[in-house]
């Protein structure tokens, strides 16, 4: 049961075409997991790193142990980002997401409204932008 | 002679022995009893099954037996008629033995008490179980490191009894076993929320109160590691106690 917990993107144009890109790239994500369980490597990443790269758009993945799925779409134009900062950016998403799941009035399972989340996400998409 | 609901008095001053008596009788009795004077007590060592000793020292073997089978025998120091006749117990006959018959004193009442009383318990317990899972949700997301460390469902077991004991006893679990489907026995030798109450039988009835709240606990960190479960604990003798994970397949 794949649907979105959170999702955030800018500019607003074009949104639906980001959203379309996230969900293809869940089936990338459950791939690089399922080989992932396979393989005898003693570290399995949370990181996935490039699921698949587009003409315009990059798009970077992330699972938790909770199977909770982080997907990233950045502009390829961009070349100045590097793979530590997409995995900071992901280690802080993951931070946030645990501050709110610890909320006892969040329910697990609802979309985050969190505004301490929505101000994490901002401020990383102003930084990169 | 003793039948369903009867007791039988010798007189004044001389214990009697009664039958077999219905929850509702048992209730009337006991809350009569514990209204009267000292040296009269009532044990209830489970859900509506009384016990009534009155007399110092343990039950004869034979009513623990009756007890189990869910009979169960009462010794009584025997009363005035008066005092025995308010409990709805009337005295019949006369002469050297007075034999008192049970009435239905409100007998929908009396059970009503016993089973909310019950009512009360369970619910109690599911909420206190309502809020370890809550809670044990948000620590399945906080704890495990930041590698996909579970391969598979023993290793989500063994992180319960590893870092999710140390997390919030600071110790460890004692021991694991499983039957290699699907149930496993988490053992805690020195349970921390019991190890201060008592050691040994002391308290049993009262244990499960405190372990509803940790087996909510396990069931929540299993269920953000995506396994379905059901956990219930049990004591043997305080303080150890033993959580017992059956895995629900989808």
């Amino acid at each position: 049961m794949n649907y979105p917990l959170y999702i955030r993107s800018v500019p607003t144009e074009n949104e639906l075409k980001f959203h379309y890109m996230v969900h293809t790239s869940l089936d990338v994500v459950d791939e690089k997991i399922s080989a992932m369980g396979k393989a005898l490597v003693d570290q399995r990443e949370l990181y996935l790193g490039l699921l698949y790269p587009t003409e315009d758009y990059k798009v970077y993945g992330y699972v938790t142990n909770s199977k909770v799925k982080f997907v990233m779409v950045v502009d390829s134009s961009n070349t100045a980002l590097r793979d530590n900062e997409i995995r900071s950016m992901f280690r802080k998403l993951h931070n946030s997401y645990t501050d709110v799941m610890c909320n006892p009035f969040y329910n697990p399972g609802d979309r985050i409204q969190s505004r301490a989340f929505d101000g994490m996400v901002t401020s990383m998409m102003i930084q990169v932008c | 002679s003793l039948r369903g609901n009867e007791l039988s008095s010798g007189g004044p001053g001389t214990a009697v022995r009664a039958g077999p008596l219905s929850i509702e009788a048992q209730w009337a009795l006991s809350q009569h009893l514990l209204s009267g004077g000292p040296g009269r007590g009532v044990e209830q060592p489970s859900d509506t099954v009384l016990v009534l000793r009155l007399e110092p020292g343990k039950p004869p073997a034979s009513w623990k037996s009756a007890w189990h089978r869910g009979v169960v025998p009462l010794r009584l120091q025997s009363r005035s008629g008066a005092s025995v006749s308010q409990l709805g117990l009337c005295p019949e006959g006369g002469g050297g033995r007075r034999r008192f018959k049970l009435r239905s004193l409100g007998s929908d009442l009396l059970l009503r008490r016993s089973s909310l009383d019950t009512w009360g318990q369970k619910t109690s317990l599911l909420v206190l179980e309502g809020m370890g899972f809550r809670v044990g949700q948000a620590l399945g997301e906080r704890l495990p490191r930041e590698t996909l460390a579970f391969r598979e469902e023993l290793d989500i077991l063994k992180f319960l009894c590893k870092d999710l004991w140390v997390a919030v006893f600071h110790k460890q679990m004692d021991s694991l076993r499983t039957n290699h489907q699907g149930t496993y026995v988490l053992q805690d030798n020195s349970f921390p929320l019991l190890v201060r109450m008592a050691s040994g039988l002391q308290y049993l009835e009262e244990a499960p109160k405190f372990l509803a709240f940790t087996c909510g606990l396990l069931r929540g960190t299993l269920s953000t590691l995506g396994v379905k479960s059901l956990v219930t604990a049990s004591v043997a003798a305080l303080p150890a106690c033993k959580f017992q994970v059956v895995i629900q397949k989808p």
